[in-house]
């Protein structure tokens, strides 16, 4: 393929992709707190690692000119806290979706290609591992080793591959029965070859679209742990800032604005993958650029008769003649 | 059985490329104590230099499995039992896995049904062309794109432009499609070509550009052409021999002129009678009532006993076998035995 044609294709996707409205709201949300997170220390107009001297009246001090957002129970900056802690749900949540991304690909194509034995023990162990409630297990490992930050993104890694594994196998399962494969075999393709050059481009785009929804649910699990507790102690995280709100009387003292932002960047961090999940799949799908069968005003572009709505192909605005 | 037929139908003097003698293939079931069901039974032909041999029979009598047995290429529950397959004198049965890799494609190679399934939706036309040359080393450096020059070549010889390797099979025509699986298949200058129902699901004018390009293809490159199919119109027009099969056996083996005027199996006459005459457009068509036998149920004497017009007791209780007429026609009927 010439590099000509590989720029045009991806301009087509993306071209496809930004019409999706769904998709592009999630890609703003996301960009938008990834930009947050990276140019935290910038953008924050306190540093929340820095020792504070308190008095009590700096303690869920409601927001004033100093502190936007007004301040949590150390006296710290709900705003400069809220900055810094996207860093530690966004961290997390990449890494540890993509090693539950990674499980699952793998194991989910090596039982849907190679089946038999294989198979059935590869399923029935992602059954079990299925069916134990991920939290208490996870809270449990959490509890026994060291709760820092790798060590969360690890166990949530993990713990988190069993979607992924049965997606990806039953794509591959599907894959595999095409005549594009039996082919690649009569020419003399072996199994890693045609697990690389014809499984894979068919199954990436689910795995893609997979990871985006697999990132929030890690998020979510992060924020879960962290507000239960159990997080690296010395990390400013939005799961932690729940955790001391809530333990440490933000609901009694009336401090909302010590509860309400974090919880927001949650779900604002996990829409956004949602939607753009859910947008990205609509757009992998190969077939969809040029082969799909379209439906809308815009494929009727006659001219010249007179009272019907026509429109312009380049404005796609409607006039009446 | 026959033990040899190298001299089947002495068509011509040219030397016998591919001979397949006593071929029986079973799918073997994932159930205890269910027995083998046999596809295809005891089926021999031979194929010469640049000969075209048609395969023709019903849905579901052999046709492919016998094609995909040639190949050694037979979904996992297939077995091939008995018989051997000798290509160029070397039993292709006797090889191992790796050496039957490179008589694939380079020896023999197929042009699958069905030109839409058989091509990676999500890869260029080219680059999947360019896969078997890269497999068998006649790419110069071994990368694919050291292949597009062939690529191109091959693609100009089915009638595509060579610019339209880099697009995608859904931007293909159903024929082109087609052609596209042809220039694949022809991509290592293989000896034989099978062509398994390469026209299934196109047009009719499509079809008949199809099969025009397949029969110039093999008198400019010599090649000697399996061609399966369902309609007889085109092997009259293109084959050399004909094979029907019915029910994984042998129905019938013999030259084109010698099937056409004088067939002598019922079911080739019924097969015949079932294809519409254009000297008599009043004439009714005729079809053959019932269907094909189930594998797993077959009837214990001749399998096409239950439709069969001209049946007789002899017929229900034993198989016939096949018998050899003048010239190395050969059929496998009860009649024939006693003519």
């Amino acid at each position: 393929m010439t590099a000509s044609t590989e720029i045009t294709s991806i301009r087509g996707l993306s071209r496809t992709f930004s019409r999706s409205t769904m998709g592009m709201i999630g890609l703003i949300l996301l960009l938008a707190a990834i930009l947050m997170a990276v140019f935290a220390p910038q953008l924050a107009p306190y540093d929340p690692y820095a020792p504070v001297k308190v008095t009590i009246d700096d303690i869920y001090a409601p927001p004033s000119a100093q502190h936007l957002l007004g301040t949590d129970d150390a006296a710290k900056d709900v705003l400069s806290n809220f900055m810094y802690g996207s860093r530690v749900s966004l961290v997390v949540g990449f890494f540890a979706a993509f090693i539950a991304v990674a499980i699952g690909g793998t194991i989910g194509i090596v039982a849907g290609f190679w089946g038999g034995k294989m198979e059935t023990g590869l399923m029935r162990f992602t059954d079990i591992m299925l069916v134990i409630p991920d939290l208490p297990l996870a809270i449990v490992i959490v509890a026994m080793t060291k709760p820092s930050l790798w060590n969360i993104i690890f166990i949530i890694g993990i713990l988190g591959w069993t979607g992924t594994a049965r997606l990806v196998r039953s794509q591959t399962l599907t894959v595999k029965e095409r005549k594009f494969v039996t082919r690649a075999r009569a020419v003399g393709a072996g199994n890693s070859y045609i697990v690389r050059r014809h499984i894979l481009p068919l199954v990436l785009p689910l795995m893609v679209a997979n990871t985006v929804l697999v990132i929030s649910l890690a998020i979510l699990s992060e924020s879960t742990l962290a507000f239960l507790g159990l997080s690296d102690p010395t990390l400013v995280s939005w799961g932690q800032m729940l955790n001391y709100a809530f333990t440490r009387g933000a609901m009694s003292a009336g401090a909302w604005w010590a509860l309400v932002p974090p919880g927001l960047g949650i779900v604002w961090v996990v829409l956004g993958c949602t939607l753009l999940g859910r947008g990205l799949e609509e757009v992998l799908n190969p077939r969809l650029e040029t082969h799909h069968l379209a439906v809308g005003k815009r494929m009727i572009a006659r001219s010249g008769v007179r009272g019907t709505a026509v429109a312009d192909v380049e404005t796609e605005e409607w006039q009446v003649l | 059985m026959l033990s040899s037929y190298a001299d089947t139908i002495p068509l011509t003097e040219a030397p016998i490329l591919l001979e397949v003698r006593d071929v029986s293939v079973e799918f073997v079931s994932k159930q205890k104590g269910a027995p083998a069901a046999r596809a295809v039974d005891h089926v021999s032909f031979a194929l010469r230099e640049g000969e075209m041999l048609g395969l023709v029979g019903e849905s579901g009598c052999g046709k492919t499995t016998l094609m995909l047995s040639l190949m050694r290429l037979l979904p996992a529950a297939g077995r091939i039992v008995t018989g051997s397959i000798e290509f160029m004198g070397q039993d292709l049965l006797d090889l191992t896995e790796s050496e039957m890799s490179e008589v694939r494609w380079r020896n023999i190679s197929i042009i699958f049904q069905g030109a839409m399934n058989a091509l990676n939706p999500v890869r260029t036309v080219g680059d999947q062309i360019a896969e078997a040359l890269v497999r068998h080393g006649m790419a110069p450096t071994g990368k694919k794109s050291s292949a597009a020059g062939r690529v191109g070549d091959l693609l100009e010889m089915v009638g595509i432009g060579a610019n339209r390797a880099n697009q995608y099979p859904h931007q293909y025509s159903g024929g082109m499609r087609q052609r596209a699986m042809i220039a694949m298949a022809l991509a290592c200058n293989p000896q034989v070509v099978v062509a398994d129902e390469p026209t299934t699901a196109l047009d009719v004018m499509i079809q008949a550009q199809i099969l025009e390009l397949l029969d110039e293809l093999r008198h400019k490159l010599g090649l000697s052409v399996i061609l399966v199919t369902h309609d007889l119109g085109v092997v009259a027009e293109v084959c050399d021999t004909v094979l029907v099969m019915y029910g994984g056996v042998t129905a019938e083996y013999a030259d084109v002129d010698t099937i056409f005027n004088d067939p002598q199996h019922p079911y080739t006459q019924q097969l015949l009678n079932a294809f519409p005459d254009l000297t008599r457009p009043t004439a009714r068509l005729i079809s053959i009532p019932g269907a094909p036998p189930r594998l797993d149920n077959l009837p214990p004497g001749c399998r096409f006993a239950p439709r069969c017009p001209q049946v007789f007791d002899r017929c229900h209780s034993e198989p016939p076998a096949l018998h050899r007429l003048s010239d190395g026609h050969l059929a496998s009927c009860h009649l024939v035995e006693s003519r």
